[in-house]
């Protein structure tokens, strides 16, 4: 181990050390020079999260401490080894932590203005026994619960998460339409069914619309004819209906010009009967009663006091609403005034099956999870994530079950993804390439700590801390055939008992003194570059 | 021929634990200890099995048989002392004439149809529960043959206890062994022996052992006592329990043999036999454990109906006091000969409740205990539940 | 590191360890009322491939390619529909088997064995089958078959299940020995303690159980277990593909090590082709159970002829956001085995198809040096021999190791 404090000699595994020529000053970093303010506002604060587990073998420290920020429409890798803990950050964030072993005991994760941990102290009390490592936890439940309640508001429509193996986040006796259409129904409802309300078939740009899109169907190429078909969807003020048009049109195929009948017969589902309006507008009271009490849940956790009032007020309207309209379920069982919903969710999936680049929407969308590949299960996941265009979505490994094509398949689509729809993604894996495809930036973690942050670019070229360093030398590359696979000397620690001071101590080439007693600061190199390492502290008093 | 190991010049390891690590099977069980300790039920389950089983100890030292009335002392309602050892102190008398003293009933008929209960405990085997707790006599049909319950509850513990623990456990390890083979070789094996487990299983299970012992027992083979009887109906009772351990332990190497680790035995060349007693076998006997836990209340229940059903057929001359028999035989076999006979329902039924309220009490305290201890012990050893 | 893994290796004067010629899996679909047979998957179709001493075969291709079942057949876990597997077969032998295989192959369709009835074809299947009951381990048996199971190992993905749980690590690798019956009983477990030492464990561990290690200490406890019979040939299964990076670059520089000291062979399958680079000095590539590309590993990686290598290459994320590259995003999924495409089973996803591709199958031809591509792209230039297409008859089966093929009419 290194006792002095190296120069600052070319870094482990960079680029640099790589080929042996010094990186010239133009080097490619990200040169953010722009004022904070002009930045893309913050959608994620996470404060110093600290999750601990309980279990028979002791208290797991899972997370010690992490902070990170996400702006819109930004990418941001989390990456790390098995056991660094950044799935439990992303399921911390949204509460999916199961309560007994694991529990969030402390941090704040800020998301549009409100903080979803906002009840922790309330919900658990803690008491050391004597003599013994252990920890008394006294759970209450109903708090617990209730917390979890809330998270209702945020989670789907603000942060919606992609899970590991697509082949079983599906429920295999849904279809996909069935499945991506009741997310539709609960985070966008209100737009969905306000549309088809007031869908106005008789309107007179409908006609001369029809008209139009049989005419380019004639002759002209599958994007003009969906142009058009788009056209006629404006027109008729519902959007699916263009989709809906287009698919009848592809598949009528050569005598596409013909299907004027056709068209006129599909729109039948846009006028729906007295009977069928009077379920819409009860669906839509109940979209606006979710929202309401979206909102309530949303200030509550804003203000971190509970609104019981307005809280029991929603609930009373739902109620009675229920009981008011039970004869519509009765009768709907029999009748077919469900109907007019399901299509309209079924063509909306379709839609956005083919935002997802799946060849085939309306098989896939009839379709059943167990028909399907690993990768366009992972597409349909995708596109069910977005349906409610969360502010920020959470991938956790979503490419790591998936073959080498199939991931290059999904890693464009993210990246495609990205500059169309301008969702912030949390994107965790333990793969340095993948994140050096779709990245911005990157949080490097260890141990439950974030040992560095830094745009994507500046931890390829310059890696700081030396962990960072170790990983980027074990990482064999094509490119680089003949590197020498440099293995991190020792192993992961037990989050048990994690080493004392900077948890990656024992097995750091240029350890010091100081770092076994304290947790190294966070210091910033340059625009947006932290890293949490003594090397870049300064002198430090050695005791 | 053992062929030599080429040692390499390293310095010889040891490779004994060293004195101050510990066994690591024993702190394998310790752990499980810790985890079924913070189990409430099943330490509960655990409190009754340890105080059955010495029950059951505690009956192998009684010196009398149980229905020796002499010795075993009774309390004679109404008198409000207890009688002194070697005075006979069944309430007899000749029917047609008064009852000696209230309380004291001689025929079914006669006893009203709630008897408040009339006893009081006294340690040491003295002081009886109750009195009064007859049988038929089945060489002399007309008279009362009497026996004591409480003795016959003690005694009634090792027996049930001998019986389900053979039972259960000769029909485990049997089906574990045919469900072993059949699941791991497949094929044409599998398929005979699982027909032939079909057969097995589509056999009435009590009609089966009722006339296998009775059948056998005739034939006088093995000669014609009680202890043959027991054995014959131990063994027909296996013949019928092992095919549902057969099933279930095939299911379970079905998924085992998949495993990787008996692919990397087949790549070092093991045996099949080896494979299935080495690696199949211990990581397939969990399911046998649950079933095992399940079946063991369930066994002396089982046999209660088969006396009931078919008693003087299986023992003619002797009774056993095992608890399900107990539980039988409280009940008035003239009932059932009524039924049979008559076709009509006369049931009255005047059986001092307490004779058909403990034997099945301990039945009840017996399979619950199993049951809570066995979920617990699941709990404890599984792997995911791990805390 | 380069000249250790010598990319001039292919040619290498080392003995040959393995050789497969013409291995064929399939495995029948049983459906209907009485479980008929009803089709085959095709898991491996005519997959050859030889194995030096010390060099490291890397075996790619995506799920459901049958490399793992080629580990498998390589190693007589699981029997053969067809083909030949030879264990050390001599310098001069193996020569003539090329000779024969060579000959026999224009008479061999490459989709299933057809050969013709010829008096020559029939001698030259002749000679095939003597050389195959002396070396090939599909024939043998017993004694012989046990002492050539000794010396080929494998060492399997998942190092959590490859391990039985309630047993202790020190049978878990003593058990190979006690199979073989090697030594008395502290013997075996003196050399289980060298053994954990070599992969660079404590022989304290000896005395835990599998659950108590991770997931790269079980990787290394399997390979203590793969070396304990000091065999010759080790498959590696997708060794790293459970494990982190950090650990991965361990396990790798142990088997590195391992080689060099004990002159081991190894043929590495994985879908990582960063990784199989690092280690390998040959690599085949596999699509839905063929070989479509072999080539030593610079040479395959610097001039990659066959569309799916190339597509496969430029798939893989390179840990540098500087780096732009031209991608090849293949459309589609790939197709199941139980009903590969007809013809180039690659062309239904082929950015380069032709029409040539559905109809006929191209054979793996040499088109460098020691690089064999299976392409229309690079058009067959040998001879065609005498046998044509009307001669081939019903003595196809005796061709492929005394498995009989029903021969395809016309």
């Amino acid at each position: 181990m290194a006792a002095s404090i190296p120069e600052r000699a070319p870094a482990m595994g960079s680029k640099e050390m790589m080929t042996g020529v010094p990186l010239p000053a133009t080097a490619p970093l990200s040169t953010s020079t722009e004022p904070e303010a002009a930045r893309a506002p913050v959608v994620l604060d996470v404060r110093d999260l600290k999750t601990y587990f309980f279990t028979y073998d002791g208290v797991v420290k899972a997370l010690d401490g992490v902070s990170f920020k996400i702006r819109k429409g930004e990418t941001l890798g989390l990456v790390g080894e098995t056991g660094c803990g950044k799935s439990v950050t992303a399921f911390s964030i949204t509460r999916l932590i199961t309560d007994p072993p694991g529990r969030v005991m402390s941090g704040k994760v800020l998301f549009r203005g409100a903080n979803l941990l906002w009840n922790l102290e309330r919900e658990a009390t803690f008491k050391p026994i004597r003599n013994t490592g252990r920890v008394k936890i006294r759970r209450r439940f109903r708090q617990i619960q209730a917390a979890t309640e809330r998270m209702a508001a945020v989670r789907g429509s603000g942060i919606s998460t992609i899970f590991q193996e697509p082949t079983s986040a599906m429920n295999p006796i849904f279809s996909i339409a069935d499945q991506i259409g009741e997310a539709l129904l609960i985070h966008r409802g209100t737009l969905i069914v306000d549309a088809l309300l007031n869908a106005h078939t008789d309107d007179p740009r409908v006609d001369p619309a029809i008209d139009h899109l049989l005419e380019i169907a004639r002759h002209g190429t599958n994007a003009e004819v969906r142009t058009a078909a788009m056209a006629l969807g404006d027109a008729v003020g519902v959007p699916s209906f263009g989709t809906q048009a287009y698919y009848i049109l592809r598949e009528a195929g050569p005598s596409a010009s013909e299907c004027r009948p056709d068209i006129i017969r599909a729109m039948a589902r846009l006028r729906p009967s007295g009977f069928q309006r009077t379920y819409l507008k009860r669906e839509l009271r109940y979209a606006e009663l979710r929202k309401q009490i979206n909102d309530v849940f949303l200030t509550e956790m804003r203000t971190g006091t509970p609104h019981r009032m307005a809280r029991a007020s929603v609930n009373r309207k739902h109620t009675s609403m229920r009981i008011r309209t039970l004869y519509l379920d009765v009768w709907g069982i029999r009748g077919r005034s469900r109907q007019a919903l399901k299509d309209e969710l079924f063509w909306r999936t379709v839609g956005l099956l083919e935002g997802v680049a799946i060849a085939n929407p309306v098989q896939v969308s009839r379709g059943f999870p167990h028909e399907l590949s690993g990768g366009m299960l992972q597409r349909v996941m995708i596109a069910m994530s977005l349906s409610s265009e969360p502010d920020i979505l959470l991938a956790d490994e979503p490419t790591t079950a998936l073959d080498v094509t199939i991931q290059a398949q999904i890693l464009e689509l993210m990246r495609d993804l990205k500059s169309r729809v301008g969702t912030a993604i949390v994107l965790i894996t333990h793969d340095l390439a993948v994140i050096a495809e779709v990245a911005d930036r990157v949080c490097v973690m260890y141990a439950g700590h974030i040992v560095e942050t830094a745009p994507v670019r500046d931890l390829y070229n310059r890696p700081l801390h030396p962990y960072t360093q170790g990983l980027l030398a074990s990482i064999p590359r094509l490119d680089q055939p003949d590197k020498e696979l440099i293995s991190i000397p020792g192993s992961v620690p037990n989050l048990i008992t994690p080493p004392s001071g900077c948890r990656f101590h024992p097995r750091c080439p240029y350890a010091m003194p100081v770092c076994k007693t304290t947790h190294p600061p966070t210091t910033v190199e340059g625009t947006s570059h932290t890293v949490a390492c003594y090397l870049y502290t300064g002198p430090v008093a050695v005791e | 021929m053992v062929a030599e190991v080429p040692s390499s010049s390293a310095a010889t390891v040891s490779t004994r634990p060293s004195g101050r690590r510990p066994n690591p099977r024993i702190v394998q069980w310790k752990r499980t200890w810790y985890f079924l300790r913070r189990n409430t039920l099943a330490m509960v389950g655990l409190g009754i099995i340890v105080f059955l089983v010495f029950v059951a100890l505690y009956a192998l030292t009684q010196p009398y048989p149980w229905t020796d009335l002499n010795n075993y002392c009774a309390y004679t309602p109404g008198s409000g002392n207890f009688c002194a050892p070697g005075e006979p102190s069944v309430c007899v008398y000749t029917p047609g004439t008064a009852a000696p003293a209230p309380g004291c009933y001689q025929t079914p008929k006669q006893f009203p149809a709630f008897i408040p209960p009339t006893l009081t405990f006294s340690p040491f085997a003295t002081g009886p529960l109750p009195l009064g707790s007859f049988i038929a006599n089945v060489q002399n049909p007309g008279s009362l043959q009497f026996y004591n319950l409480y003795q016959g509850i003690l005694r009634g513990a090792d027996w049930s206890l001998m019986l389900s623990v053979s039972i259960v456990g000769s029909g485990a390890a049997i089906g574990l062994l045919v469900g072993a083979i059949s699941g791991y070789f497949g094929g044409l094996v599998d398929e005979a022996l699982m027909r032939f487990v079909d057969v097995m299983l589509s056999i009435p299970q009590l009609l089966f052992v009722l006339i296998t012992v009775a059948v056998i027992s005739q034939l006088a083979i093995f000669g014609d006592s009680l202890a043959t009887r027991m054995g014959l109906l131990i063994a027909a009772f296996v013949v019928v329990w092992w095919p549902f351990y057969a099933r279930i332990v095939r299911g379970q190497v079905l998924v085992t043999r998949e495993m990787k680790f008996v692919e990397a035995a087949k790549a070092s060349g093991a045996s099949a036999g080896r494979i299935v007693r080495k690696h199949i076998i211990p990581n397939s006997v969990y399911p046998v454990f649950v079933q095992m836990s399940l079946d063991v209340g369930s066994v002396p229940l089982l046999i209660g109906g088969l006396i009931y059903l078919g008693f003087t057929t299986i023992f003619p001359s002797n009774t056993f006091p095992e608890w399900g028999t107990l539980s039988a035989l409280s009940v008035n076999p003239s009932v059932l000969t009524s039924i049979l006979v008559n076709s009509e329902l006369n049931i009255q039924v005047y059986v001092p409740w307490w004779m058909m309220l403990f034997p099945g009490l301990m039945l009840f305290m017996f399979a619950i205990s199993v049951n809570f201890l066995s979920d617990g012990l699941r709990d404890a050893l599984d792997p995911r539940l791990r805390r | 590191m380069t000249a250790e893994r010598g990319s001039a290796v292919s040619p290498t004067q080392a003995p040959v360890v393995v050789s497969a010629h013409n291995v064929r899996k399939l495995f029948p679909i049983r459906g209907g009322v009485f479980s008929t047979k009803i089709g085959d998957v095709r898991a491996v179709d005519g997959v050859s491939l030889d194995v030096r001493e010390g060099e490291t075969v890397g075996l790619v291709g995506e799920s459901g390619c049958g490399k793992t079942t080629v580990g498998r057949l390589l190693l007589r876990l699981i029997e053969p529909t067809s083909g030949h597997t030879f264990y050390r077969p001599p310098e001069a032998t193996f020569e003539r088997l090329n000779q024969i295989y060579d000959q026999l192959a224009p008479s061999l369709s490459p989709s299933d064995g057809v050969a013709s009835a010829s008096p020559e074809v029939a001698k030259l299947l002749e000679e095939l089958d003597g050389i195959a009951d002396q070396y090939s381990i599909y024939r043998q048996r017993g004694k012989n078959l046990a002492k050539v199971r000794e010396k080929l190992q494998i060492v399997f993905q998942d190092p959590f299940s490859s391990l039985s749980p309630r047993m202790l690590i020190r049978d878990v690798v003593a058990e190979p020995l006690e199979i073989h019956h090697v030594g008395t009983r502290s013997q075996r477990y003196q050399r289980v303690a060298e053994l954990l030492q070599e992969v660079g464990l404590n022989p304290e561990h000896l005395w835990r159980f599998p659950h108590e290690f991770s997931g790269g200490q079980r990787q290394r406890i399997g390979i203590a277990r793969a070396l304990a019979l000091r065999p010759e040939f080790i498959v590696l299964d997708e060794p790293t593909s459970a494990l982190d990076v950090s650990v991965q670059a361990q396990i790798l520089n142990i088997l590195r090590r391992l080689q060099q000291e004990q002159r081991l062979s190894y043929l590495f399958i994985s879908h990582h082709l960063s990784v199989v680079r690092a280690i390998s000095h040959s690599v085949v590539v596999m699509y839905l159970g063929k070989v479509v590309e072999r080539a030593p590993t610079d040479e395959l990686f610097t001039r990659p002829l066959h569309p799916y290598t190339q597509a496969l290459l430029s798939a893989i994320p390179i840990p540098d956001p500087d780096l732009k590259r031209e991608r090849i995003i293949l459309q589609g999924d790939v197709p199941s085995p139980a009903a590969p495409p007809p013809g180039c089973r690659f062309h239904t996803r082929c950015p380069a198809v032709m029409p040539i591709c559905s109809n006929v199958e191209p054979p793996l031809i040499q088109v460098r040096e020691h690089h064999y591509v299976a392409c229309h792209l690079y058009p067959d230039t040998r001879a065609p021999s005498a046998a044509s297409a009307a001669e081939l008859g019903p003595a196809a089966g005796a061709l492929e190791g005394g498995a009989t093929v029903p021969p395809i009419a016309g």
